[in-house]
Order: C-alpha cells, then sequence, then structure tokens
C-alpha cells in the first residue's frame, strides 16, 4: 500500500518538529504545521487555482530555473496531491500603507487585465480609490522594493486606471441587517468608518454638518488635481453599500451625541477632521490680501472666478501651499510663488506636485521665512522675509530651520496664503460630554481601539492625529468600524489588535540577477498653457499599455499577492487566507532522522564560472532540464547554436574531496550518476562529444562498472586530471584549462560544462540535531554511534539515522538503511501489531441479474469542461443492467463516497461504475466504500474519462464526449460480467531461518530476536563470523574482526538465537508463511517450519590461481593472508610492498564487478605497514574509497608516503626463489618503473559462493549475470527476492563494505517482521487458473512464470496438467498470453469479461 | 510505552523507514518540511543504473 494511504501512516507534510523532549522511549514532539492557506480537508487537487494565480515565483522544485504560480503543488503526482499558497510576508507597498491597501494584488490583476477584479480587491480595504489614486501621499511607493533596481513603481497613478476603468459602477447587493450606527463627519475617517461597517451588515447613518460630503477632499482639493466626478464616483460607491449620508446636519446644533443614543445607535463614530486653521502669528496677518489657505481654496472650488491678487506668495510646504500657489495662477495672479523656510528635501508636499507646479512657473523661494507683513490703507503690499539654514533633525525628523540674523529682505506683492496648517477644536463638545482631549485638543483616543474615554463612542482622523493625510484617515475608520463591531458584538476589543502583517523579509524579496532596468512610466500631462488657466485636470491618466508596463515592473516582493482570485475558482471553498500554524503535541516512542541532503552551489567554486558564464549547469540542473516536465520541457537550454556536433564536459569532484571547500569526503554518488547523464546526453544529441574529468571513477555498486563501461562503448572520453579553471571566449565558447596525465596544461572547448558539485548535509542538521540531543560529525552529518558497525543508531538512544543525514548515499543504500533503521526504531515501540477491530457487515446480494449503478465525475471542471457530462449520465442510463446513473462534482470526495454508498442500498445496486480518472488514483478508495457496504469490491469498474477523453481531447469536445461514452458503455458491459472475488488467508509461521552466520547473517538475527520472533541461523561451516573473523582490524574504528564477531555470537546465543554450525541444508518446500527447511546436522536430519528464510550466504575471495605470480613465489600472497600476518604479527624483514588491486574484479578474469571493499582494506594494510617503516606502493586502477572516514584515510596513506601507481594488466615480477621487483609502464615519464618489493599482495575481489547455484535452484531466487542473487528491484527492493518470503543480505548480493552490510542485515530484519507481524497472510484473489479439460500438459505456462506459482502434475498416469500456487502467483497474466490452447485464464480479466468489453465496443 | 514513532524527512528513506514500521503494525507520523513528500529522488530524471524515472 502508498504511503499516502496507509492508515497507520499520519503525514504532517509543510511541517518542521520544533520540540522534542524526554528519552525513548517516553518522547515528547511538537510538530508546527506551518499553515498552507489551503484546507487540505476540503483541496481534491483539481488544479484550478493556479490557472487564476497571477503571481509567479521561483520554482524551487525546479530548482529556481523556471517560474510557478503562487498557489501550487510540487508536481502533478505529489503525495498529498494538495495545493498550498506561498506568501513571504507583507510587501513592503502594502506594509507602508497605513490602511495595509492590498497593492501588490491590484498591480498583479492588472497584469492580468482583470481590471473589475483589481479595483474589488482594492475596495477591500478603501472607498476611496479615485481620490487615493489621485492626491494620497503613497507611503506605498516610499518603500517600493523597486527602487533598488531602477524607480518605484507608480503605484498611485496604478490605483487611479483602475478606478478609471470603472465604466458603470459596480454595485453590491448589501445586507444591512444588523444595529444602527452613527457617524459624525463626513470626510475620508467617517465615510470609511461608514463604509467598512457597512460592509459588515450594520446600518451606519452619516452626519455631516456641511451641504456636501468628502470634507476637505470636496472643500479644499482643487478640481485640477481631484475632479469632482472623480470624487463623485467613490462617494457614490460608498452610498451603494447602503451608508445613508444626511449633509446640513451640525452635530452639538442640530443633534447631540445624547440623541443618538436615544434613537438606538449602538455606537458612534467621530470623524471631525480639524478645521481650525492656524496662522504665522506675525505682523501684518490681519492686513486685506491676507488669507488663510484652506478658506481661500473653499473659495476657489465654490466660485472659479474668485478674485486673486497679482502678486501671490503663498507660505508653506504642504500639498495644501501647492494646491493654492497653482490655484492663485489659474484664478489669475501674475504672478505665483511659495516661501518656505526649509529645502526641498524637508519639503512635505508629494515630489510629482512640486514638479508640476514648477513646469507651470511657479518659483519656490526656500530657506526663507516671512517675518512682518507690510500694509498701505490696510491692504497688504510687501512681505518681509529672512533667510534661514538648516540645524540639528527636529522631533518631525527633519532638519530645524534657523533664522540668518541680518538677512532680511522684503517682497512686493498683494496677496499673501497661510498655509501653515490647520488644528483641530473639538472643544466644543465637552460641553455637552465629557471627552478627555489631549493638550492639542485632540480626542484622548485608546491608540489601539481608537474608542474615546466615553465607551461606545470612538473617534479618528484628524479630530484625533491633528492634520495628517487622507490614508491614514481611512485607516482611522477601518479600525474604528473592527472596533464598534466588536463593541456591539460584546468580544473584547483590544485581543490581537496589535496585528499587524509581518513585512516580508528583504532577503526573501526575489530579484532575479539578470533584471533589466526599466524607467517608471511617465504620467501623460495636460497641455501646459492650457492646464495653467483652467481647473481641468493635470494628469491624464494611464492607457491601457501604460498601465501594464509600469504594472509588470512589480518585483510580487510577498509573494502571493492575495487577489482572492484563488477563492473565486476553488469549488470547493478550501482557501483560507487568513490560516494560521498549527502546534501538535505527539507521544512517541522512536525517532528516525531522515533529512537527507543539499547540493553545494558550485559559485563557491568560482574558478568554474558557474552563473557568470552561460550554459554551464550542475548535475542536479541537468536532472531538471533532461526531465520531459522541466523547465527546459527535456532538453538542455542551450543558448547558442551548435555548428558541429555538441561538445559537453563534465567536471567531477567540484567540492568535494576538497579541503579548500571544508569537504573532506567523496560524495559517493556523483560518478555514477555522470555516467547516467552522460547516456541520456547520448540519447538526445548521439554525436555529441562528451569529455569527462575526473580524479577517480567510483563504481563502486552492483552493476555499476558494467555501466561505465557501457559509457565508454558510447564514446564518452574520461580525462584523468582536474580542471584548473574554465572561461567562455566571445563566441559563447567554454574552455577548460587542465592538466593531462602527462603533466602538461592543455586546454579543450565545449559548448557546455555540467559541474558535479559536492552533496552536503541539509540545510537545518545542525538545528535539529541540538533539538534531538544528538551529535553532528566533523562533515556535518549525523554522527553514528559507532561506525559501520552501527550505522543506523545516532549518539543518543532511540534516535535512529539513515540515508543521506549520515552521509551521500545512492538510493539504493538508503532504502536497505531506512528499512533498517525501522527495525530499529520499532524496539521502542509497544507490541507490534495495532488491532483494528472489523465489523461484520453484512454482505449484498450478488446472485441476481446485474443492477449497475453509473457515478459520473466532473473532477471540478477537469471532465466537465470538455465533456458533457451530464449528457453522459443520461446515455449510461440506456445501457443494459444499469438501473442507476448520476453525476458528481468530485466522486472521489468524502461526501461523494457516501452518496454512492446511499445508492448502492437506495437502488439494491450489485455492480458499480465510476466514471472518473485513472483507476491508479482512487480505485482503491472506491473498493474500500464498496467494501464497507457489503459490496464485493470486485464488483466494480473505472471508466478513465479524464486521462482518456477530456485530457487528451481538449479542444474536441464532442469527439471527447462520444469518447466517454464508449468507455462507460465497455466499463458497464465488463462490470455486468465481473463475479464477486474473496482474499485468501493463509496462515503464518513466526519463525525465521536465516542460511550463514556471517556479520550480516548474525545482525540480521540479533535484530530479530530484539523484535521478539525465534531465530535459527543454519551455517554450513564448523566456526561462524564468516570473512569478517579473520581481518586484524575494521577501519575505520580498527576494533578486530573477531572481537566484534564474538560479541555479536554471545549476544545472539544469550538472547535465545539458536545457531546451528556444521548444518547442511538439505531442502526447502512451501513458500511464505510456511516453509518447510530440512537440515542435516551432526549426521541427523531435523525438519522445521519458518515463515521466512534469510539469505546471508556471503561470498568467496577469488583465487587467484597461478596468476599475478601467485603460487610461484612464497612472498606472493592475498590480502587475506597479509590479515593473518597481521594479527600474527609475522611481518618480518619486510621493508617493500606492492598491493596489487582488482585482482579478480572490474573484468579481471571475467568478474565484471568492482569489489567494493579492497581499496579501503588495501589502504588500511597500507597504513599498518607505513606506520612500521615498511615502503608501500598500491598498484590500482583508481582508487574507490567512498565509505565514512575512507577518504580522509586515503589522505592519511598518501601524508604518510604510500605511493598510489595506475596500472592494467599483470605487472612483470622478476626475482629467484621470491619476488624481488615489480615493473609498470609509467605514462607519466613514458618509461618502466621497477620497484623492489619483499611482499606482494593481491587484493582479491569477491566472487559468489560455489554452493550459490544450488541455493538459487533451492529457493527460486534468480541469479543476476555476475552470478550474484538477484534482488527484487535495484533500487527499491535492495534486501527482497522475487519469492515472497525468502529475503537477501550482504555480500551474497554483491560485494559490500561492512556497514552496508550491516545496514542491509537490519533492513531484512524489518522486512521479516513487518511479514511476520500478522497471523495470516492474505492473498489478493487475482491469480491465474487452470480449466484443467483444456489442458495438455505442455508446461509453456510453467516456463513463462517468474514467480513459478505453476507445476505441472501427473494427473493421472502419463497425464500433466499445470496447477496454479495461488500463494505464489501474482496475476500477471503472462501465463494466460503463453498458453496455445486456452486453457488459463486470469481472474477479474477473464475472456468473457474482455469480450464482454469488445462486444460493447465494436457491436 | 508509547505505539508510534516519529519519522523526520518525507524524502525516498523517510518514506521507506515510515512504510516498515507502519507494516508492521506501528503508527507513524512522518514529519517533511516541503509541502510533498518525494525528496531529492522526485527532482531526479533518470537514476541510475536502472534508467527508470522516478514518477
Amino acid at each position: 500500500m502508498d504511503v499516502g494511504r496507509h492508515p497507520n501512516i499520519e503525514i504532517f507534510a509543510n511541517s518542521e518538529v520544533v520540540g522534542v523532549e524526554g528519552e525513548a522511549p517516553d518522547l515528547k514532539v511538537t510538530v508546527k504545521r506551518k499553515s498552507t492557506f489551503v484546507d487540505w480537508d476540503k483541496c481534491t487537487g483539481c488544479g484550478e487555482c493556479p490557472t487564476v494565480c497571477p503571481v509567479q515565483v521561483k520554482d524551487e522544485f525546479q530548482l529556481d530555473l523556471s517560474k510557478r504560480e503562487a498557489v501550487y503543488r510540487q508536481y502533478p503526482q505529489a503525495v498529498p496531491n494538495k495545493f498550498l499558497i506561498d506568501k513571504k510576508g507583507s510587501p513592503p507597498c502594502r506594509y507602508a500603507c497605513p490602511a495595509e491597501v492590498n497593492a501588490q494584488g491590484y498591480i498583479a490583476l492588472i497584469l492580468q487585465g482583470k481590471y473589475k477584479e483589481a479595483l474589488e480587491l482594492e475596495r477591500r480595504d478603501n472607498p476611496f480609490p479615485s481620490v487615493c489614486g489621485r492626491v494620497c501621499t503613497h507611503p506605498c511607493e516610499s518603500d517600493c522594493k523597486r527602487k533598488d533596481v531602477d524607480e518605484p513603481l507608480a503605484i498611485a497613478q496604478l490605483k487611479r486606471f483602475i478606478s478609471d476603468q470603472e465604466q458603470e459602477l459596480a454595485l453590491p447587493s448589501p445586507e444591512l441587517n444588523k444595529e444602527k450606527v452613527a457617524i459624525a463627519g463626513a470626510g475620508p475617517a467617517g465615510l470609511s468608518a461608514a463604509y467598512f461597517l457597512a460592509r459588515r451588515g450594520y446600518c451606519p447613518t452619516v452626519f455631516e454638518a456641511t451641504d456636501h460630503p468628502g470634507g476637505l477632499l470636496y472643500w479644499a482639493i482643487p478640481r485640477f488635481r481631484l475632479p469632482e466626478t472623480a470624487l463623485q464616483r467613490d462617494l457614490d460607491y460608498i452610498k451603494s453599500w447602503g451608508v445613508e449620508i444626511k449633509t446640513g446636519t451640525v452635530l452639538g446644533k442640530d443633534f447631540t451625541i445624547k440623541d443618538l443614543f436615544t434613537q438606538d445607535y449602538k455606537a458612534i463614530f467621530l470623524g471631525l477632521g480639524a478645521a481650525k486653521e492656524k496662522s504665522m502669528g506675525i505682523e501684518g496677518e490681519d492686513l486685506k490680501g491676507v488669507v488663510l489657505c484652506v478658506e481661500f481654496l473653499n473659495k476657489a472650488v465654490r466660485d472659479s472666478s474668485t478674485p486673486v491678487g497679482k502678486r501671490v506668495a503663498v507660505v508653506g510646504g504642504g500639498n495644501s501651499a501647492i494646491d493654492a500657489v497653482r490655484t492663485a495662477l489659474r484664478l489669475g495672479a501674475e504672478e505665483a510663488f511659495i516661501v518656505y523656510r526649509r529645502s526641498r528635501q524637508e519639503m512635505p508636499a508629494n515630489a510629482e506636485e512640486i514638479v508640476e507646479a514648477e513646469k507651470e512657473g511657479i518659483e519656490i523661494h526656500y530657506l526663507t521665512n516671512p517675518t512682518k507683513i507690510f500694509g498701505k490703507d490696510g491692504k497688504v503690499t510687501g512681505m518681509e522675509c529672512i533667510k534661514m539654514k538648516l540645524g540639528e533633525p527636529d522631533s518631525s525628523g527633519r532638519r530645524r530651520p534657523i533664522p540668518i540674523e541680518g538677512s532680511e529682505f522684503t517682497i512686493d506683492l498683494d496677496m499673501v496664503i497661510m498655509a501653515v496648517g490647520q488644528a483641530a477644536d473639538v472643544s466644543f463638545l465637552t460641553k455637552e460630554e465629557n471627552f478627555e482631549l489631549t493638550r492639542w485638543g485632540t480626542f484622548a483616543v485608546d491608540p489601539d481601539t481608537l474608542q474615546t474615554n466615553i465607551p461606545g463612542i470612538f473617534a479618528g482622523g484628524d479630530a484625533v492625529t491633528g492634520p495628517a493625510t487622507i490614508i491614514e484617515a481611512i485607516a482611522a475608520g477601518k479600525e474604528a468600524a473592527e472596533s464598534m463591531d466588536r463593541f456591539i458584538r460584546g468580544v473584547d476589543l483590544k485581543e490581537n489588535r496589535e496585528k499587524r502583517d509581518v513585512r516580508v523579509k528583504d532577503e526573501d524579496i526575489d530579484i532575479p540577477e539578470d533584471i533589466q532596468t526599466e524607467k517608471r512610466t511617465e504620467m501623460p500631462l495636460l497641455d501646459l498653457e492650457k492646464a495653467k488657466k483652467s481647473f481641468e485636470e493635470v494628469a491624464q491618466g494611464f492607457s491601457d499599455d501604460q498601465a501594464k508596463k509600469e504594472a509588470a515592473r512589480c518585483l510580487s516582493c510577498g509573494g502571493c499577492a492575495e487577489c482572492l482570485e484563488c477563492i473565486k475558482a476553488c469549488e470547493p471553498n478550501a482557501i483560507v487566507h487568513d490560516m494560521v500554524d498549527e502546534f501538535i503535541d505527539l507521544d512517541v516512542g522512536s525517532i528516525v532522522v531522515t533529512t537527507g541532503i543539499d547540493y553545494l552551489n558550485p559559485k563557491e567554486a568560482s574558478e568554474y564560472g558557474y552563473k557568470r558564464f552561460r550554459n554551464i549547469y550542475t548535475s542536479f540542473e541537468i536532472e531538471r532540464f533532461m526531465s520531459e516536465d522541466g523547465p527546459s520541457g527535456g532538453d538542455l537550454p542551450l543558448n547558442k547554436e551548435l555548428k558541429e556536433p555538441l561538445r559537453f564536459a563534465f567536471i567531477q569532484c567540484v567540492g568535494s574531496r576538497n579541503m579548500r571547500h571544508d569537504i573532506n569526503y567523496c560524495s559517493r554518488i556523483c560518478c555514477m550518476n555522470t555516467i547516467k547523464d552522460s547516456l541520456v546526453l547520448k540519447e538526445h544529441y548521439p554525436d555529441a562529444n562528451i569529455v569527462v574529468f575526473y580524479i577517480d571513477i567510483r563504481a563502486f555498486g552492483k552493476g555499476f562498472e558494467e555501466f561505465f563501461n557501457r559509457s565508454l562503448e558510447k564514446g564518452v572520453k574520461y580525462i584523468k586530471g582536474k580542471p584548473s579553471k574554465v572561461f567562455e571566449d566571445d563566441q559563447g565558447n567554454l574552455i577548460i584549462h587542465y592538466e593531462d596525465e602527462q603533466g602538461h596544461s592543455s586546454q579543450m572547448t565545449f559548448d557546455a560544462v555540467c559541474l558535479a558539485s559536492a552533496l552536503i548535509p541539509s540545510k537545518g542538521s545542525k538545528e535539529l540535531a541540538d533539538l534531538l540531543g544528538v551529535e553532528i560529525d566533523e562533515d556535518g552529518f549525523f554522527k553514528n554511534a559507532e561506525p559501520a558497525i552501527r550505522p543506523l543508531e545516532s549518539t543518543k538512544k532511540g534516535v535512529l539515522v539513515c540515508g543521506c543525514a549520515t552521509g551521500p548515499k545512492d538510493i539504493t543504500d538508503s532504502i536497505a538503511e531506512a528499512s533498517g533503521a525501522a527495525v530499529k526504531a520499532a524496539c521502542f515501540l509497544e507490541g507490534h501489531e495495532l488491532k483494528i477491530e472489523k465489523k461484520e457487515i453484512e454482505q449484498v446480494d450478488v446472485s441476481g441479474p446485474p443492477r449497475v449503478g453509473v457515478f459520473v465525475c466532473h473532477c471540478g471542471p477537469n471532465i466537465s469542461r470538455v465533456v458533457d457530462v451530464k449528457g453522459v449520465v443520461e446515455y449510461a442510463k440506456t445501457l443494459p443492467g444499469v438501473v442507476f446513473a448520476e453525476d458528481h462534482i468530485f466522486a472521489c470526495s468524502e461526501t461523494s463516497q457516501h452518496q454512492i454508498q446511499k445508492r448502492i442500498a437506495e437502488h439494491k445496486l450489485n455492480r458499480v461504475v465510476v466514471a472518473a480518472c485513472t483507476p491508479k488514483t482512487h480505485e482503491m478508495s472506491f473498493q474500500d466504500s464498496l467494501t464497507a457496504v457489503g459490496l464485493n469490491p470486485y464488483l466494480f469498474d473505472i471508466a478513465n474519462i479524464r486521462n482518456q477523453c477530456s485530457w487528451v481531447h481538449q479542444k474536441e469536445p464532442v469527439k471527447a464526449t462520444e469518447k466517454a461514452k464508449e468507455l462507460v458503455n465497455m466499463s458497464v458491459a465488463r462490470v455486468r460480467e465481473l463475479r464477486p472475488l474473496f482474499v485468501k488467508e493463509l496462515p503464518v509461521n513466526r519463525d525465521v531461518a536465516i542460511i550463514g552466520a556471517g556479520i550480516t547473517g548474525l545482525r540480521c538475527g540479533m535484530d530479530l530476536l530484539l523484535r521478539g520472533f525465534k531465530v535459527k541461523i543454519i551455517e554450513k561451516k564448523e566456526a561462524s563470523g564468516g570473512l569478517v573473523r579473520h581481518l586484524s582490524s575494521i577501519y575505520p574504528s580498527f576494533r578486530s574482526g573477531k572481537d566484534i564477531i564474538d560479541k555479536l555470537i554471545k549476544e545472539f546465543t544469550s538472547t535465545g538465537g539458536e545457531l546451528l554450525t556444521s548444518a547442511e541444508l538439505i531442502d526447502v518446500t512451501g513458500y511464505v508463511g510456511s516453509f518447510q527447511v530440512k537440515v542435516k546436522l551432526g549426521g541427523k536430519e531435523t525438519d522445521f517450519t519458518v515463515g521466512a528464510i534469510v539469505l546471508a550466504t556471503g561470498s568467496e575471495l577469488y583465487n587467484p590461481g597461478e596468476r599475478f605470480g601467485f603460487g610461484r613465489f612464497p612472498n606472493i600472497i592475498t590480502n587475506m593472508e597479509l590479515e593473518q600476518k597481521i594479527l600474527s604479527g609475522d611481518i618480518k624483514n619486510v621493508k617493500s610492498v606492492a598491493f596489487f588491486q582488482c585482482v579478480g574484479s572490474r573484468g579481471d578474469n571475467g568478474n565484471p564487478g568492482c569489489s567494493r571493499y579492497c581499496c579501503q582494506a588495501a589502504i588500511k594494510e597500507a597504513i599498518y605497514l607505513r606506520e612500521r617503516g615498511i615502503d608501500v606502493a598500491i598498484l590500482n586502477r583508481g582508487v574507490r574509497v567512498y565509505s565514512k572516514g575512507a577518504e580522509q584515510m586515503y589522505r592519511k596513506a598518501r601524508e604518510l608516503g604510500v605511493l598510489f601507481l595506475p596500472y592494467e594488466g599483470e605487472p612483470e615480477i622478476t626475482g629467484t626463489d621470491k619476488a624481488e621487483a615489480v615493473t609498470i609502464p609509467s605514462p607519466d615519464i613514458d618509461a618502466d618503473i621497477t620497484i623492489p618489493v619483499d611482499l606482494i599482495v593481491l587484493s582479491v575481489g569477491m566472487v559468489p559462493a560455489a554452493d550459490s547455484a544450488r541455493l538459487s535452484e533451492l529457493f527460486k531466487v534468480p541469479r543476476g549475470p555476475d552470478k550474484f542473487f538477484l534482488e527484487r528491484h535495484s533500487k527499491f527492493g535492495p534486501v527482497e527476492t522475487t519469492v515472497e518470503g525468502v529475503f537477501l543480505c550482504g555480500c551474497c548480493q554483491f560485494p559490500q563494505d561492512i556497514g552496508d552490510s550491516i545496514s542491509q542485515a537490519s533492513a531484512v530484519a524489518s522486512k521479516v517482521a513487518a511479514l511476520l507481524s500478522h497471523d495470516k497472510i492474505t492473498l489478493a484473489p487475482i491469480t491465474s487458473t487452470v480449466i484443467e479439460e483444456y489442458c495438455r500438459g505442455c508446461g509453456r505456462c510453467a516456463e513463462v512464470c517468474e514467480f513459478r506459482a505453476i507445476e505441472l502434475i501427473e494427473k493421472e498416469k502419463g497425464v500433466f496438467v499445470a496447477q496454479v500456487n495461488e500463494a505464489l502467483c501474482k496475476g500477471c497474466g503472462t501465463c494466460v498470453a503463453a498458453c496455445p490452447t486456452g486453457a488459463i485464464d486470469l481472474k477479474h480479466f477473464m475472456s468473457e469479461q474482455i469480450e464482454a468489453q469488445l462486444e460493447a465496443l465494436f457491436g | 510505552m508509547p505505539k508510534g514513532a516519529l519519522v523526520i524527512g518525507g524524502g525516498v528513506a523517510g518514506v521507506q523507514s515510515a512504510l516498515d514500521l507502519a507494516n508492521a503494525g506501528f503508527k507513524v507520523f512522518l514529519v517533511e518540511r516541503g509541502p510533498c513528500l518525494g525528496g531529492r529522488t522526485s527532482q531526479i530524471h533518470k537514476i541510475f543504473t536502472s534508467m527508470d524515472c522516478t514518477g
């Protein structure tokens, strides 16, 4: 069963372990489930949400080589098959906005041309898009991250654009059914409060003192900046939500606060503004011609022919000052200018307003402050000013202006407009209510809730803050609405109010390395001369193209833009944008750590030009590029034209085995991976010239050497040597500098280069280790309790470590380790069987004529978009035997499955057809549904009308529908013929037999004993312990082999294990759960039954015969003999030793594979000798050290002066009585080298044990071409065989080193334990069945059956018929095809069932 | 003694450990940092030496 559906496995994806307490077996773990923003209980994985998502972010699954939507699943087959949303935090624009307006969201929608949706999104946070798009101070733009690239986005102008696109006002259909609320003041704060309350269903009434709503927006902002129509649009929209506005109603005069409460208003908001204007308080302000700014603007709004002076000075630097000076110009002033006491930098007015004013010819006198106004006849005639300089920053952060003494001067003028500020004055209200005020005369409110000292009365906007911006007023209204809602509902006002979205971290913002600079789009302006004379709007607004061009500059800083389009697209309503992280506490007995690896970024190896030059990839990137679903569709993304066949280089060991990068180890998989990639490239580019630059080719695993040879045969060239650097010429060629084998520096030219970068510990390993309380090794991987001997245990009891968490390794080794870790983890868990209570269910009677129910699935829009689902349902109803048909939006959903169960009962259905997706996905869950209501699960069929109709015939809906009908027709025809099938159960014997008592068999036996099983080990020899017993020491711990073995045997026998030595295995019969084993022991035969068998028969060492001078001279010995000499201290009078590697390995004398152990063993032995002053030369064919600690040992050997010399073939050995010298050719110096020797050690390979052929026959376990036992799957089933119940581990499968053998031994224990944990073994009922009268006993079926499930039995003398052993049959159907007489059929796929389908199709 | 084990990491090794434990009748909590299982293996195009795809 797969992991996603296993009833015992609970998956926490998108989760992290954040807390661990206690000791095994009482561990308390806290898991943080990071929010996915999609409710996974509801998500069906239909794939609609990304089709509407406007945001593109880096796709980390594609190694950031391409982009994906912010709502995503990693790949279509993901488990769990659920979507999630990528949110990095609040984007800077939104974070900077007081009202948290979602600018990134509407910008993303603009890019898609979804203007209506963009406006709708804007209005969720701000009812004034038309206003703010024109006159907002746009703090969003100040923090826009695009400014780091070139200039900030024109966010406000984009906002204006979407509001301008609205042809007809969107009309909401509000349901105002909640309480009445009152708002005083129809400025931006008051109207916002009213609007947000109306959106929540309250009935707001706004009381406005003047005769027009809008506050200063209407009364003080000149029309050339904010046309009346633009304001009106927002006002109309607010009103359309049901907000009632009563103008000309003055608080304190026409009504009182008390009145409001008695009129049943449940909460009150005071948005009274700051209407009181300030002046400077200098001499002459009372002269005629000196006016206050807002008053002036107000007059101009009412009457565009309001008289104005000829020379007009405006004092101040805010937007109002600019508005006033530009208004004065339009009213006819000959000269209008600004006097401002600080510099341009400190000026609070919007920059674009200043620029526009300057364009209109307005002069700004900076660092100038009026001191006195002169007049004549009571009318202003001039103004005395003083020059200023800037001092230290004041409380506003701006530099304080200081008058320069004696710099006074006079300006002639006839009008002065004071634009120096406003103030709130709400003191008049205190007569009625006892409001608490600040010393500035504003309301004192709670800063979080905006509640005044009187409960239920809230205040915001300028009346609280003093004069501030429009967007701040809107924010206050929004905040107050939240408070008033809470107040009315009686909910705590303050709880969670401090919440502000977290701003995205700068480092998480993705600015592409190759980003093109693009200036901000300029706003088209009204013709200058025309503008200066009229009140027509100056800014003309963006065109469609301009808006999209500008929107395209957005960096999508926050990831998901929260545009909410996915909510609309999601039929099951699974999107939850405000989801929060969840913390779950778990009690567990043990922990298995399998955190994997990361890749070194080859930018660290800068000499190879990664990311600096084009067409340089990492090996991991090659994986994605060559994948059909990858970023370049299954090919290299070469950005150059090839004039000749592709020239491609691989550089090995980038980072690995390299002290410079602190990576002391071999990454173990890169050689094989490169060989594989070279073959993949050869498939795509058969003529390609492929060169691999390597140090050693480490092809040490099963079948690896043969794989390496295959690439050589395909013409891949291997050059030993490490390139020093790569550079790019002006034609885009990549030139690799390297040293050839003769030591000459050379160079070669390529079109593309792949860097095999090192595997490094997974990010966060250290933090996790600290959390778990376990140690990390010097390379940063999880440390083993004892290397090689306890490879799966961490430094803490009950915490197991495996796979790449402990160091790089391939899938095969990782899988074996993972199983091994599981069996060790199980030892800390209670019991070994979860009792699942089975309810007796009444079975549906299926004996009558077929009553078929057909359920046709829409798969969201996946099927129904193309196929006429209702049409298919109607068609199905006409088919013979169909008594019921209906459609389902998602047939696989829990609700639908219940519905199907209900229909089975209602309509007495005895057959079910579901027309939906592939049976691979949901067949089992439908079958489970049938079983649950007592209908035999084999009376069911799926018609795959999604993959086979709506997906492949997207453009032909009519034909796709026809095909869907045909498929349903065929399914119905088949299901009518189906018969109920029942699973068979076999009893299980829980004992285990292990063949072979080497370290592997013993370890496996020990693990099984610890899990509570009875174990017998059958060893043919007198002594147990295999080869390890004879080792002087094992690296890297240097413990003696005998010690290790003796300890293990003692442990095994004292725990109750039976060790049968000198035992001869005579026969094995039976099948999984019940094997009968016959053994001859001490001359007597004994029988016993076991449920499972483990082959741990090891291998033998190659016998060199007379090769390599063996037997000719007494001082030529094998490495195993050297071990004995080391043990007995018998190395005397030896000054010089030569090792010959690969004797009987890697094609030498017919043995194809690498023997995997010998390089590391020879180095260990060489160090021993060298440390005793003996000269050592290791003649090798590439040094293959890959195990933990082995690379370090290799380095130590070289440091000690061990010589490593390459050689091929048999070296020349000279001597008289004994070998005295060895001569080998040396390509380095183009001459022969002669080494004097006292001892020659042959590192002999491992070969299959002599009796492996007999055992293969006995157990029906096949052997591979190398004659080692064959595993079920080279990667995913390394310790299983094709015979159920028979497992293998250690060197009988292929040469291993001790650590790998031990991991495999534990892995087998895990598999055996899982198998024998159950009382019974269930057999799938789909098996072959023989019709005896047709069988003529030819035996072809038995020949083709790879599971050996068929045998011929003699029915009567000389008459043979085939018989199927159902315990062994896998239901593959091969025998059916082989049978010449049609005597074998496969249940559930019987001839009449298939014929019925064909009949239905062809009539 | 608790009945469940925790497996940290949902790559091939984690999934294999989880399946072995679960098939032996134990409860397993499988915690994966990323949004789905499969780890590095799911990103690999073809695996040596069988040249199978990883899907």
